[in-house]
């Protein structure tokens, strides 16, 4: 098992629609856990293949707190995309950023697992964002396009005029709060 | 894809206030604005553990050094944030499991490309945890002082425990680190019958709401985001006030008739709750820049006062001698160091110094000197900061007396009965303090220019 390297966004990589998975074979196999390490390792809750340069319909997604509930769908196809969420999403390519998305509140996907015996996944609120997300992947689609809003620097404080602060900061110490 | 990491944001805000000196509480707000759509608890746990981390500062970094080869005080910036979250969340954080606070912290570090740091912050943490559960480390924090317990500068510690005494200093030190709660003033034309149906209208919104201490109008608010969105806000029925200050009010037991002159007034607090109990006087509410008057103004809208209240750029350190004998009464809330409000800017105990004290005792007393010939014959100065420090308060109200000639005026036929801690020759400064009056620090005096005043060098 390796971590892998994750393709920027800008890469054309990103940008290129994926091929069918026709067989699970041990090249397969070894892409698939070293993409979970992978998104484990950065602190993300899904990563597909072609962000780590691979042209296949392959995604990982685990949401779950404690990061050990792990899916992997391989050739992804969404059944049933319902209802609306609004919220911030970030994508491990466009590293830094997050911006507001919305997204189906409830989706139901097939798919075929690591051993390609076929499944269905179903999810709301993050894990239907998440499996929404990667599965735009697959088509060469980022979400930095379906943004609303800014795409605001992640973590990152938004910088303030400074005599401003100076002001706020001398009303507040002098008066009333918040 | 990713999603927002909150101890990401945590550990941002933190460097920008080492780094970059900016006001915690503004880097809390800004954050908290920027991640609207986060939930509420995710919002609570970034602006918990920022402040944590903060207030806590002296205690974390003396639990790091004990486990540290280098102290915390040598270690890069992003190390030695990351290790003080991850100390606080295993200390004070019960919600967040042990093994996740140390592999979110080794996270972060890995992120920032500091690999070969992640094993020093993962053992430190591991430390802490083994040592916490040995029950070692209570004992090790123990035989600190006070200063590491409380996590407040010792020089500080000092002053008051010369002003106030062991005793006292140390119950308030305990009340500092509580969290203070948001308080709100209702507008006195809202009957007890309208204030039940917005408070009720709060709770529903998922706020908890309970009566201050004190004034029957003034009630705590917690667990809300967003309190602009309440019920009443944008239609001026309440506003954002802490109790403590609402006595500058009622300290000038205002009859309803008289022109009241505010010479640091924003962001206008005082001056609308003065003008609330006017019929036909008026407020001059002055401020140093205009970006504060138009604070002052947005709220004056706001509130609904705008035919009461008259905002404008004034210096308070600039004579106007077309303001001499104007006021009937005259409030000066005075720049100062904040020592009061520790419990809501926790950075503040770290910034101030011996000398920054005492050169802004010597700015009150020359605001002071300077607007005094703005009252009446007959007018009363209400004196007040939000700071627990004899030179700033006490110490200005003898020069207020000795220096400016006003003679004392007694606070008790306008305060609630039965408030601890009136004091001076003639019952006229009060000191409130977080562990007995339940407020904000903060420091009020009654003066009266008698009738037939003279000042000495006219």
């Amino acid at each position: 098992m390796a971590l892998r390297t994750i393709r920027e966004y800008g890469d054309p990589v990103l940008e290129k629609k994926c091929k069918t998975v026709k067989e699970m074979n041990d090249r397969m196999k070894t892409l698939v856990k070293d993409m979970l390490e992978t998104m484990y390792d950065t602190g993300g809750v899904g990563l597909a293949a072609p962000q780590v340069g691979v042209l296949k319909r392959i995604v990982v997604i685990d949401v779950s707190e404690e990061q050990n509930d792990p899916h992997v769908l391989v050739n992804p196809e969404i059944i049933l995309a319902e209802g609306e969420q609004c919220g911030m999403e970030g994508c491990l390519s466009v590293p830094g950023k997050m911006g507001q998305v919305t997204r189906p509140n409830h989706v139901i996907c097939k798919a075929f697992d690591e051993n390609m015996e076929p499944i269905e996944l179903e999810g709301t609120e993050l894990l239907a964002r998440a499996i929404c997300h990667e599965l735009d992947h697959l088509e060469g689609r980022m979400y930095v396009d379906l943004v609303e809003g800014p795409l605001h620097d992640a973590g990152e404080a938004v910088p303030v005029d400074d005599e401003e602060i100076l002001e706020e900061m001398e009303a507040q110490v002098n008066g009333e709060i918040e | 894809m990713q999603t927002v990491n909150e101890r990401e944001i945590v550990l941002r805000i933190l460097l920008d206030n080492e780094q970059k000196g900016t006001y915690s509480h503004l880097l809390i707000r800004e954050a908290l604005d920027k991640y609207k759509d986060l939930p509420d608890n995710q919002r609570a746990f970034m602006k918990r553990l920022t402040e944590g981390v903060l207030e806590r500062r002296i205690e974390l970094d003396t639990v790091i050094d004990r486990f540290s080869k280098k102290p915390a005080a040598s270690l890069r910036p992003v190390i030695r944030q990351v290790l003080r979250m991850g100390v606080y969340q295993i200390l004070y954080m019960d919600a967040v499991p042990d093994a996740a606070a140390a592999s979110e912290a080794v996270r972060l570090v890995k992120k920032r490309k500091m690999d070969s740091l992640s094993g020093f912050v993962n053992a430190v943490l591991r430390n802490v945890i083994r040592s916490r559960d040995r029950g070692e480390l209570a004992s090790l924090l123990e035989e600190t002082s006070l200063s590491v317990r409380y996590s407040m500068p010792q020089w500080l510690i000092d002053l008051w425990e010369d002003q106030l005494g062991k005793g006292e200093t140390k119950q308030m030190l305990e009340a500092l680190l509580e969290v203070r709660p948001v308080c709100i003033r209702f507008a006195p034309e809202v009957s007890p019958g309208e204030r039940e149906d917005l408070l009720c209208q709060m709770r529903e919104r998922g706020a908890a709401v309970r009566p201050a201490a004190w004034l029957p109008y003034a009630f705590y608010l917690t667990g809300t985001r967003d309190l602009q969105d309440l019920p009443g806000y944008a239609q001026g029925r309440w506003t954002i006030q802490d109790e403590s200050s609402m006595f500058v009010a009622e300290a000038a037991g205002i009859r309803g008739d008289e022109i009241v002159m505010d010479v640091c007034a924003a962001p206008g607090g005082k001056s609308m709750h003065a003008a609330s109990y006017l019929k036909e006087g008026r407020v001059l509410a002055f401020d140093l820049t205009d970006h504060k008057v138009r604070q002052i103004r947005r709220n004056i809208q706001r509130m609904g006062l705008e035919d009461r209240v008259q905002a404008q750029v004034q210096d308070a350190r600039v004579h106007v001698s077309q303001y001499d004998e104007s006021a009937d009464i005259l409030f000066c809330d005075l720049p100062c160091s904040g020592l009061g409000i520790i419990g809501r800017k926790r950075d503040i105990k770290y910034r101030v110094s011996r000398k920054e004290l005492e050169d802004l005792a010597a700015l009150q007393r020359e605001i002071l000197a300077n607007v005094v010939s703005y009252l009446k014959p007959g007018g009363v100065l209400i004196y007040s900061t939000c700071t627990i420090n004899r030179l700033e308060n006490q110490e200005n109200a003898d020069f207020i007396e000795k220096e400016l000639g006003l003679v004392p005026d007694s606070l008790l036929p306008c305060l609630p009965e039965g408030i601890p801690g009136i004091e001076g020759p003639g019952q006229n400064r009060l000191q409130l303090l977080p562990h007995i009056h339940g407020t904000d620090g903060f420091f009020v005096a009654r003066f009266r220019k008698l009738e037939a005043f003279r000042p000495a060098d006219l």
